[in-house]
């Protein structure tokens, strides 16, 4: 009997091609930089820049750097809540989505920091606490700041309107005055709604014990590292990837995932295998373009803006006549 | 007779460009994407800048008249992205200019701050400044949980201390701590990457780092600090110091101050240069440069609610209860800028507030002339003050400002070899120390 040609790995149809995300590891930053603008060109749809090691850079930084020579692909930051305050992390992940038209994304790692991070103020910090349900809840304090910032500013908020010689229409610019139990953030964002109206979010699945957790129940997407937690994971949300490290990645497993993220692929044999024998034959020929929550197939109400604040306080900034009316 | 050369700084950020001129292109709305900024630098560059500088702040003023309307209608202090971000995507998109970004001491922590730094410092091959400042505003410090800003000494206490625990981290990777060795198979050498157990009363960090600090060992330092506690600051740490005195006579005092404080501690006053500001109003003839200077004066009721916006931003002052055709009440205090607050009142001794905020420019001295004539202009101020160089600040930033700097400006003075015509070192310390 003749054997017919090996079925191809995933239906060639550009919209079920899997998703291709890649884990950018460690060592020197200009290989790392040269490695981004490669598999940009390669066409991945992501890059995922993990920031917990030693001797990793800060990723939001990298990403940043990256982002001129490699404009096409997703720039995807792994941050602990517990190193920066919301502010600076709705900030950061803000202006990198706007720097690179709409291309951000935040892998959340609220795991318990290695990090003493304490000054003399009577705030919360996460250093020392190893209490997982006390960081789940924190970590949920810290995602609804961080929401109540992106919402801060309505679409349609900047007009640069000449004639009127007004930049900003301030009734589209809302005073949060988020309070937590863990956190305090009083707003506006100081920088309007970014391509995305906010990065793409990612999470590991499943973290740890704690089930249901605020990271994988808020998460866009989440990775699994076993075909066997793939349906479980598509409970929780809309796009599920399959991790793929090492070896694992020369030759990609049928899967029920959406796609896959390659890691821990760092050694130069194995790496130009993947690159240029394996992804060829996954990707799209030309790369897919366009805002990353696209790409991802993530459903754009996701997005949407929603009130930062439904109460706002009656003397709010944002009290100007035009919202009286 | 001429002085002896001198540098070139650029005032930026990340905030609107012009967004009124006829030639603001599509750039009011789409600066946001970057390229606005990209084209600047790469400008800048190639004109002999030393670096350029962003300025940040952490907040929507709303202020002045207790709304955001007025600071939201020009747009002076928001929107504004992060200037760090920025900072590693120009520093990628350069290759000789250093980049400065300013961060807040009072609203990092220091092992984030270290960390950030250290990594730009990496990426850009040594080109990358810290400008350090401590924040003016209850605002901001209430998008960080807090309150109110800690008091104007206090935070000049606390940034020692936040200064000696950053340091401390960027030493946290000995020297050739990087072995990459395949042979033995060590990245890294652990007995040279020792932990800080820095604790001082404000700070507590334990490091190491998780990154070696880059070129020369850490990130250049830049500030601003005006009064005695700045001033003490930015000469124990600074090696570039941006200020606006009051003319050539101000500038030479404050440069003589700054020199002697550092000799005081026995710091080199050579590894030191300041950086006067100055917005020079440039014209293709004299006649042109004055037009335009009188146009820019008659704007009076724009230029008086830009610096409404301006006083509600950076000292939390609002002038709307007071009477505007009357001067500064004694009463007008600041946590903030103080030392600021203190100028400005001097300046305007007499004037009314109306009167004398719709005529005001932020600048050292008034410079109005040809691109040759502003060259000659500076040359005669810099032989006054002795050295170092001007920060060019032209805000809100166009294309047009910038072509007239970096095309009409830094030419003239390269013909009168004030300025540098090529970047002889690679990092942005060896370029500021090139020359005294
Ligand atoms: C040219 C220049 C740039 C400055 N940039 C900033 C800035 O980006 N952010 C900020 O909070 N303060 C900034 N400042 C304020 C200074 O850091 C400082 O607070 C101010 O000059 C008053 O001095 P003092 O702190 O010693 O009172 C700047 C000041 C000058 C002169």
């Amino acid at each position: 009997m003749p054997t017919a040609d090996p079925a191809p790995p995933l239906a060639a149809e550009t919209g079920t091609q899997p998703l291709v995300l890649w884990s950018v590891e460690g060592g020197d930053l200009r290989r790392q930089l040269a490695s981004i603008a490669e598999l940009d060109a390669v066409g991945v749809d992501a890059v995922v820049l993990p920031g917990g090691s030693l001797a990793t850079a800060d990723p939001i930084l990298i990403a940043g750097a990256a982002s001129r020579r490699a404009p096409r692909v997703g720039l995807i930051a792994s941050l602990s809540p517990w190193l920066q305050p919301p502010f600076h992390t709705a900030r950061v992940l803000g202006t990198l989505d706007a720097l690179t038209r709409g291309r951000a994304g935040w892998l959340v790692d609220p795991a318990p920091t290695k990090f003493s991070a304490t000054d003399d103020t009577d705030r919360w910090t996460a250093s020392g606490v190893s209490d997982l349900a006390e960081l789940d809840r924190a970590f949920a304090d810290y995602l609804a700041a961080a929401a109540a910032l992106w919402n801060s500013w309505q679409p349609g908020a900047l007009v640069a309107d000449v004639g009127g010689g007004q930049y900003v229409d301030p009734a589209k610019v809302q005073v949060p005055h988020y309070r937590g139990e863990f956190f305090s953030v009083r707003g506006p964002l100081n920088m309007p709604r970014s391509p995305q109206g906010r990065p793409v979010i990612l999470a590991r699945w499943p973290i740890g014990a704690v089930v249901n957790d605020t990271a994988s129940s808020h998460a866009d997407v989440l990775i699994v590292s076993q075909q066997a937690d793939v349906s479980a994971a598509r409970n929780q949300t809309a796009t599920v990837l399959l991790e793929l490290h090492g070896t694992a990645a020369g030759a990609p497993p049928a899967t029920t995932a959406d796609g896959y993220l390659i890691s821990g692929v760092s050694d130069p044999a194995l790496y130009g295998h993947v690159v240029h024998t394996v992804l060829p034959g996954l990707l799209p020929p030309t790369g897919r373009r366009g805002l990353l929550r696209e790409r991802l197939r993530l459903p754009a109400d996701a997005f949407d803006w929603t009130a930062p604040n439904p109460n706002p306080t009656p003397n709010a900034t944002s009290a100007t006549t035009k919202d009286l009316e | 007779m001429t002085a002896d050369p001198f540098r070139l700084g650029w005032f930026g950020n990340l905030t609107a460009p012009e967004w009124k001129t006829p030639y603001r292109g599509n750039d009011p709305l789409t600066w946001f994407n970057g390229d606005f900024h990209v084209d600047m630098v790469r400008n800048l560059e190639r004109a002999g800048f030393d670096f350029i500088m962003l300025e940040d702040s952490l907040m929507v003023p709303d202020i002045y008249q207790g709304s955001a309307e007025i600071e939201l209608k020009h747009a002076r202090y928001a929107p504004k992205m992060d200037p760090v971000v920025a900072a590693a995507m120009l520093a990628r998109a350069t290759k000789h200019i250093g980049i400065i970004a300013t961060a807040s001491s009072t609203f990092y922590h220091p092992y984030q701050l270290a960390r950030q730094f250290a990594t730009i410092n990496n990426l850009s091959g040594g080109r990358v400044g810290w400008n350090v400042v401590t924040s003016s505003e209850d605002r901001a410090a209430q998008n960080f949980g807090l309150e109110k800003l800690p008091e104007h000494d206090l935070r000049y206490d606390m940034a020692e201390e936040f200064m000696e625990a950053v340091k401390g981290l960027w030493g946290s990777w000995g020297e050739g701590a990087i072995l990459a060795d395949a042979e033995s198979g060590y990245y890294a050498d652990y007995e040279k990457v020792q932990p800080v157990h820095y604790e001082g009363e404000y700070y507590k960090t334990r490091g190491p780092l998780n990154i070696p600090a880059g070129p020369n060992g850490r990130p250049v330092i830049c500030q601003a600090g005006g009064s005695p506690r700045g001033r003490d600051f930015a000469a124990r740490h600074a090696d570039v110091i941006l200020a606006i005195p009051n003319g050539a006579a101000g500038a030479k005092e404050y440069r003589d101050d700054i020199r002697r404080r550092a000799a005081l501690i026995g710091r080199n006053p050579d590894e030191i240069k300041v950086f006067s500001v100055v917005y020079p109003i440039v014209g293709e003839t004299a006649r042109d440069a004055e037009e335009k200077n009188a146009a820019w004066y008659a704007r009076k009721q724009h230029n008086f609610e830009v610096q409404m916006t301006h006083f509600a931003a950076t000292m939390e002052i609002d002038f709307s209860p007071y009477d505007p055709d009357l001067p500064i009440p004694d009463e007008v205090s600041t946590n903030g800028h103080q030392s600021t607050l203190e100028i400005w009142r001097k300046q305007l001794a007499g004037k009314t507030i109306r009167e004398g905020f719709s005529g005001m420019r932020v600048q050292t001295t008034e410079m109005v002339g040809t691109p040759d004539g502003i060259a000659a202009q500076m040359d005669e101020f810099m032989q006054e003050v002795g050295g170092d160089g001007f920060l060019i600040y032209g805000q809100p930033i166009s294309r047009q400002y910038v072509a007239e700097m970096t095309d009409g400006v830094a030419p003239a003075l390269q013909r009168r070899g004030l300025l540098r015509t090529g970047y002889a070192h690679d990092t942005l310390l060896g370029n500021l120390n090139s020359f005294n």
